[in-house]
């Protein structure tokens, strides 16, 4: 059998990231990359891209464990390297402030960050209107530089990319032996998913150089996080919204509430708006699957509906969708023997 | 000269303010302690004047090669001054004034080859803890360690805002070299101020103030959130690197020549400052270099913070002492500046006393 032709469709952190783990577990496969839109133009260019995890409600806490700890450990090593700026990789450390007290004294995650520890009441001293907290360290990915880098190293192992909008995963029939459905949001259309929702997040970048430490509030809608050049304050978390367009009353309220955690964010410059659809669902969607049509058959793995977790498990779930590939891949080679008996 | 109540006051000394390139690199002298005197152990807060990093304190009894291990200062000072300042400053993070003064919180990581009894200071900074041994993976060579969150307050922003809230106040500035307190006495000073840091020897000898000659990389690293500070407890001598990204630069240090005077940056300290921080933190190699700058710390036994009477007759006045802070100054500065404040004090209310009119012979 001729080398197998994978594509991956998407571009975003989760679809750089498995072509680059399909072609490290898979080396003689010829991999392409297609996607309607590249960096900076992704949901992923939007994000802050902070290592602090996501729960999945459908997921075994213990399989989420897993990938955020693949993903951590592969960050942390290039965190550490002459590649770190290039990568946008970097250690950034923090708080989390909760007005009441949290779900979980210790979040499934407490473990793999580093120092995780509860707020001392000097610390807490600092955020009047909350009462709990967490301090750790963790790992950033700056987009676009993260995405950039991404795209370099595919670009080293010989993957093409092409700018193409996928109406139909049967389109790809005949070009490729398997399609890895990476799209996010995009899969709602392509595979008809009516399980994944967007969850609109609006955020500011702003330029803020003096502030070198994270504030997280609990519930997740407020939070101050600091990039290479920039600080992403956020946020909303809007089911159901598809608005890709910026809102100015909610561009207030964010700057207000980040303000009052941090009151030396009133002297921010230059503040750009972005807004990101998270590809939401009850589980992430790494599957395997066959679709059938008319006697053809296409194998395709699933590897979407990472919400507002994609950052934190990427590289977990990017190994798990390359494994699954070697499987289609076994699975072709197996029935393709199969046919010449 | 200000004047208040007809009194003149000078402060001599104090660089000028807008002196790019700062005061001279601040930070302090661990030295060898003996056995005995190892709980006086305090960790090398280095710093520049551009960013001092505040909370971890300063050697106030530091036993510099050649200088005798006679403490002349009580190290509770120090520590009281070290928690003033940071307190105060504490107080201000959240004024609108932080930002113009150049002040916010950093978190890092203090570095040890062995095992070290926790810092005097640990209860002043914020969030103070050992490493994990997974952090300590960032950082091979080095075996024990300290997190903890304190204050960085820029040298080239604060000075201009101290600048500003001083003229507010209708105090004046001279640029001008003053070559005696007499000369100062002469032209009507009651009280001067004596802030002269490393070249207080001019106004007066003073063997004890020696320099403490550093050397400085700046980097554009803003990847680089924390601060990392290496200590090397058996040279004696702390040449050992350290890392302190600011709001705008990231400074990468680690040079410390007790009685060296120049001020000529060094090839030799470049190399050796570049090659152990980029061996400490490797993403360093692709920073870029965009300045060097060597300076002097003002370093003494302990700072000397006392009054003195000076002259005879018609050139005589009152000089407070306020020198000698070594690498640690913006550390405790604050502390330093209310203890002279209260000095000053003292001599009005003396002042006062016998300018009071004798009461009516009965």
């Amino acid at each position: 059998m001729a080398p197998p032709k994978v594509a991956v469709v998407g571009a975003g952190v989760i679809g750089l990231s498995t072509a680059l783990c399909i072609t490290e577990t898979c080396p003689s496969c010829s991999v392409t990359v297609l996607s309607d839109q590249f960096s900076p133009n992704t949901t992923s260019d939007v994000a802050a891209g902070m290592l602090i995890p996501h729960t999945y409600p459908d997921t075994p806490t213990h399989r989420q464990k897993q990938w955020f700890k693949e993903t951590f450990t592969y960050l942390f090593a290039i965190s550490n390297s002459a590649e770190a700026s290039e990568a946008g990789i970097h250690l950034v450390s923090g708080w989390q402030v909760f007005k009441s007290p949290p779900k979980e004294e210790l979040p499934f995650w407490s473990d793999i960050v580093l120092g995780f520890r509860p707020m001392s009441e000097a610390e807490l001293q600092k955020f009047p209107q909350h009462r709990f907290g967490q301090a750790f360290t963790t790992l950033k990915c700056d987009c676009p530089p993260y995405l950039l880098w991404l795209e370099k190293r595919l670009e080293a192992t010989g993957t093409q990319m092409y700018t193409r909008k996928v109406a139909d995963l049967w389109e790809l029939h005949g070009e490729y032996d398997i399609v890895v459905n990476c799209a996010g949001m995009g899969a709602q259309q392509l595979v008809g998913d009516k399980q994944l929702i967007p969850v609109r997040g609006q955020v500011l970048k702003v330029h803020a150089p003096w502030v070198k430490l994270f504030i997280r509030d609990g519930d997740g809608l407020t939070y101050i996080y600091p990039g290479v050049h920039r600080v992403t304050l956020g946020g909303t978390r809007e089911k159901g919204s598809w608005s890709l367009s910026p809102d100015t009353g909610t561009t207030r309220d964010i700057f207000d509430r980040c303000c009052s955690l941090e009151p030396s964010l009133q002297g921010a410059q230059d503040i750009e708006v972005k807004v990101g659809l998270r590809p939401s669902r009850q589980c992430v969607r790494v599957q395997r699957e066959v679709l059938s049509q008319g006697g053809v058959k296409l194998p395709v793995v699933h590897n979407y509906g990472h919400g507002a977790g994609g950052f934190s498990v990427h590289w977990g779930t990017a190994k798990e969708a390359a494994h699954l590939v070697g499987e289609c891949i076994s699975a072709l080679q197996g029935s393709s023997l199969r046919a010449k008996l | 000269m200000e004047t208040w109540q007809g009194w003149r006051f000078a402060t001599a000394g104090g660089d000028p303010v807008f002196h790019d390139s700062g005061a001279a690199c601040q930070w302090h002298h661990v030295g060898t302690p003996p056995p005995w005197s190892h709980s006086r152990l305090w960790p090398c807060c280095p710093g520049h004047s551009d960013l001092a990093l505040l909370g971890c304190n300063n050697n106030s009894d530091s036993e510099a090669p050649g200088h005798s291990s006679d403490c002349s200062e009580d190290p509770t000072l120090s520590r009281l001054w070290n928690k003033e300042t940071f307190d105060y400053l504490l107080g201000q993070l959240h004024s609108p004034a932080a930002k113009e003064m150049g002040l916010f919180l950093i978190s890092g990581y203090n570095l040890f080859t062995e095992p070290v009894p926790d810092p005097s200071w640990k209860n002043i900074v914020l969030g103070f803890r050992n490493l994990t041994p997974k952090e300590l993976e960032l950082f091979p060579g080095y075996s024990y360690g300290w997190f903890n969150t304190a204050l960085m307050l820029e040298g080239r922003s604060y000075l201009p805002w101290l600048t500003n809230r001083l003229t507010e106040r209708g105090v004046k500035f001279f640029h001008k070299k003053v070559e005696s307190f007499q000369e100062l006495f002469a032209q009507g000073v009651d009280v001067v101020l004596n802030c002269s840091g490393i070249r207080a020897g001019h106004l007066q000898p003073d063997p004890e103030l020696q320099p403490g000659r550093g050397q400085i990389i700046k980097v554009l690293a803003p990847w680089v959130k924390h601060f990392i500070i290496t200590h090397n407890l058996k040279s004696g001598i702390y040449n050992s690197p350290y890392i302190i990204p600011g709001s705008e630069f990231t400074v990468l240090g680690g040079v410390y020549q007790h009685g060296n005077w120049s001020e000529e940056n060094s090839a030799k300290d470049h190399k050796s400052i570049w090659d152990s921080c980029c061996q400490l933190l490797p993403p360093l190699q692709k920073a870029k270099i965009v300045g060097e700058w060597s300076g002097l710390r003002p370093a003494r036994p302990s700072v000397r913070l006392e009054r003195e009477r000076i002259g005879l007759g018609n050139l005589q006045g009152e000089v407070i002492h306020n020198y000698g802070h070594g690498g640690f100054g913006i550390t405790i500065h604050w502390g330093c500046a209310m203890a002279a404040a209260r000095l000053l004090g003292s001599i009005l209310q003396e002042k006062k006393q016998l300018a009071t009119p004798p009461g009516p012979r009965l």
